[in-house]
């Protein structure tokens, strides 16, 4: 098979840039289009292509799109008609969700439909690193909130930006936000003087929409145990333990029986790498339909710098995902006894 | 077909059979695996109507074969008169058109849906035997056939022994792993006997048998099929030491193909609610899930193992 090569100029057309070849199949990568003018300006490109490359096909992905399917299937139509026969046949677009092409429209060769798992996974990478402004305020306040849990001190606001992956001026805009909590020192350094009642509370309301977490289930659950010890065995680094046993961690006396699901956070993975992931945990998992109660969850964390901690042998997600994934599993009075715990400490 | 203890049945076996040829004999196929997961459980039974005996080594299977019916002939047991081949062969008769050793015990009525016959194999002769082979055992009555299939040799690797009766039963996931290998894929072929009133996919029966040990394995046993690979990757070096490396790339991918067909599939359940798990609950969907573990785990493990 031939090698792929990304965000390269395409030979013989006007310094044409694509997101990928291979051979000669070209890709154009797009990812959560919610307009339908983003995908006409990506196919018209292709389409120009494939004017001036006679023998070459392009293909358009879209990643986890908004649009219909019923009104992608009608701008193909429309598209058929306003471009060359000639051209139109060699034009595909391929929409793939959570990892795995829930829709066609052309057909792909066989080494296309081989390599478009690899090439939308590192595609998604980059766009997965760009985090989102309507993020911005609570992840800057998760980051806060466990630098303070820490006792680590004073934050430079460059360090605010490694941390988050926010521009200055969106960082000065969240704190404005929160200036009632913010104390500033004389080094454009800042860092919380008391816990930000309103704004964890709400954090806690919307966490479910800001988090970005998949739920798992199995008709026969394995024991949390085994899971554990299987992930110990990855000794993957790029993840950690949350919920009940990062809980664990921060406050040994906790109020917990049991283990009732998994909580795991991991750092900026595409969902095909989670799907796999979770496979090697247990190939019997299966995605949660709406209202199944999972027994296995996974976070993903979007920004720059994971916090994680280090435990013996596994790492721990911050204090904040935990105590986040002890409210989204309804344990709401242990999460009140950790939470009371971080702050006495912080205090002290 | 009958509802029995798969207990029960076994030490009526051993006890009509020749002391000396008990060595000898591995019970395989749902009685089994019914001995292996629930021989202690007077609640569960299996529904079967065959108990396939396995003569090993083949080298001594004909004379043990022939014992074995001699003894239980005397003893009254009759042949099983229901389908092809009822009459024995003389020594014109071809051997891949000899009749199989099938008898009822004493007494029962093999109209009777409760009963019950004993079937004879055996191994086959050589790691280069490739589909069904006859072996002839000549007894007075006339000609008969020991039938053995390729990957009949995996259920005789490292049988348990049931100390009291002095027969051997396979390892479940021997069997497992024959029925695995003898389909790569979903074959159009269907059984002559019915399930109920369906006609099944031999294929769909035999990897359902699959996916009905994993459940019994699962709930039983263990809760991770990774050491399944290895115990499999010893009984193909031991089988097969010329192919077992292609065979371990090969081993799940009927089970793949009949894990992405709903069709087959929910034929392959009927088959298992029917008859190994007919006294679980269990719904179509954990059984897809135990072919998942089974895959990732077991599979997957074993092609890993088994190097480039």
């Amino acid at each position: 098979m031939e090698r792929i090569r990304y965000e390269v100029e395409v030979e013989d057309t006007c310094k044409t840039r694509v997101d990928a070849i291979m051979g000669k199949s070209i890709f154009e990568y797009k990812a959560r289009v919610t307009d339908i003018r983003i995908i006409h300006s990506a196919f018209f490109l292709l389409a120009g292509i494939m004017a001036d490359l006679s023998d070459h096909r392009g293909i358009l992905i879209l990643d986890e799109t908004k649009i219909s399917g019923p009104r992608l299937k009608n701008e193909w139509e429309t598209l058929s008609k306003l471009i060359q026969p000639l051209i139109f046949s060699r034009l595909v677009i391929v929409v793939i969700f959570n990892g795995a092409i829930i829709k066609k429209l052309g057909d792909l060769t066989s080494e296309e439909s081989e390599v478009i798992s690899e090439i939308q996974e590192k595609l998604s990478q980059k766009f997965r690193n760009q985090p989102r402004k309507s993020d911005a305020f609570f992840e800057i306040l998760r980051i806060l909130l466990v630098y303070w849990f820490r006792g680590y001190g004073p934050l430079q606001l460059n360090k605010v930006s490694q941390l988050s992956g926010f521009s200055y001026p969106t960082i000065a805009l969240t704190l404005e936000k929160m200036e009632v909590y913010i104390k500033r020192h004389s080094d454009r350094s800042i860092e919380l003087k008391s816990f930000p009642g309103d704004s964890w509370f709400k954090l806690i309301a919307v966490s479910d929409g800001v988090r970005k977490s998949r739920g798992y289930w199995a008709y026969q659950p394995k024991n949390i145990d085994n899971l554990i010890e299987r992930l110990t065995e990855k000794n993957d680094y790029d993840v950690a333990c949350g919920g009940i046993i990062g809980a664990r961690f921060y406050l040994p006396g906790i109020d917990l029986v049991g283990i009732p699901r998994l909580d795991l956070s991991v750092h900026n993975w595409s969902t095909g790498k989670i799907d796999k992931f979770v496979r090697t945990l247990d190939p019997g998992l299966k995605r949660i339909e709406t209202g199944e109660i999972p027994q296995v969850v996974i976070h993903n964390i979007f920004r720059p710098d994971s916090l994680f901690n280090q435990s013996n042998h596994l790492q721990i997600a911050d204090e904040v995902e935990c105590l986040l994934d002890l409210y989204e599993a309804r344990q709401e009075s242990q999460a009140s006894e950790l939470l009371e715990h971080l702050k006495e400490r912080t205090y002290q | 077909m009958s509802q029995i203890n798969a207990a029960d049945v076994l030490k009526n076996v051993a006890d009509a059979v020749p002391e000396d040829c008990r060595e000898n004999i591995v019970i395989i196929g749902s009685l089994a695996a019914a001995y292996a997961y629930f021989s202690n459980d007077s609640n569960k039974a299996v529904r079967t109507k065959d108990i396939d005996c396995l003569l090993k080594p083949f080298l001594v299977a004909s004379d043990k074969g022939e014992a074995i019916t001699r003894k239980l002939l005397d003893a009254k047991w009759h042949p099983r008169l229901i389908g092809e081949r009822q009459t024995p062969g003389t020594p014109d008769t071809p051997d891949n058109e000899l009749p199989a050793v099938r008898l009822y015990p004493p007494g029962v009525d093999q109209g009777d849906e409760n009963a019950w016959f004993i079937e004879l194999l055996t191994e086959p002769e050589s790691p280069k035997d490739l589909g069904k082979k006859w072996t002839r055992m000549i007894i007075d009555e006339g000609h008969f056939g020991l039938p053995s299939f390729r990957y009949l040799s995996l259920t005789a690797f490292r049988p348990e022994k049931i100390e009291e009766l002095g027969i051997y039963y396979a390892r479940p996931q021997m069997m497992a792993l024959a029925n695995m290998l003898e389909h790569p894929e979903i074959k159009p072929e269907r059984m002559s006997t019915t399930y109920g009133d369906r006609r099944i996919k031999r294929t769909n029966k035999d990897l359902g048998r699959v996916l009905a040990i994993g459940y019994l394995e699962q709930e039983k046993v263990i809760k991770d099929f990774r050491k399944w690979a290895y115990d499999w990757r010893d009984a193909l070096q031991s089988c097969f030491p010329d192919d077992w490396k292609n065979m371990s790339m090969v081993a799940g991918s009927g089970l793949r193909a009949l894990l992405e067909s709903p069709e087959d599939m929910e034929e392959a359940y009927y088959t298992c609610v029917y008859g190994l798990l007919s006294t679980f609950g269990v719904r179509q969907g954990a059984l897809l899930e135990v072919g998942e573990r089974i895959m990732g785990d077991a599979v997957d493990t074993l092609i890993e193992i088994s190097g480039p």
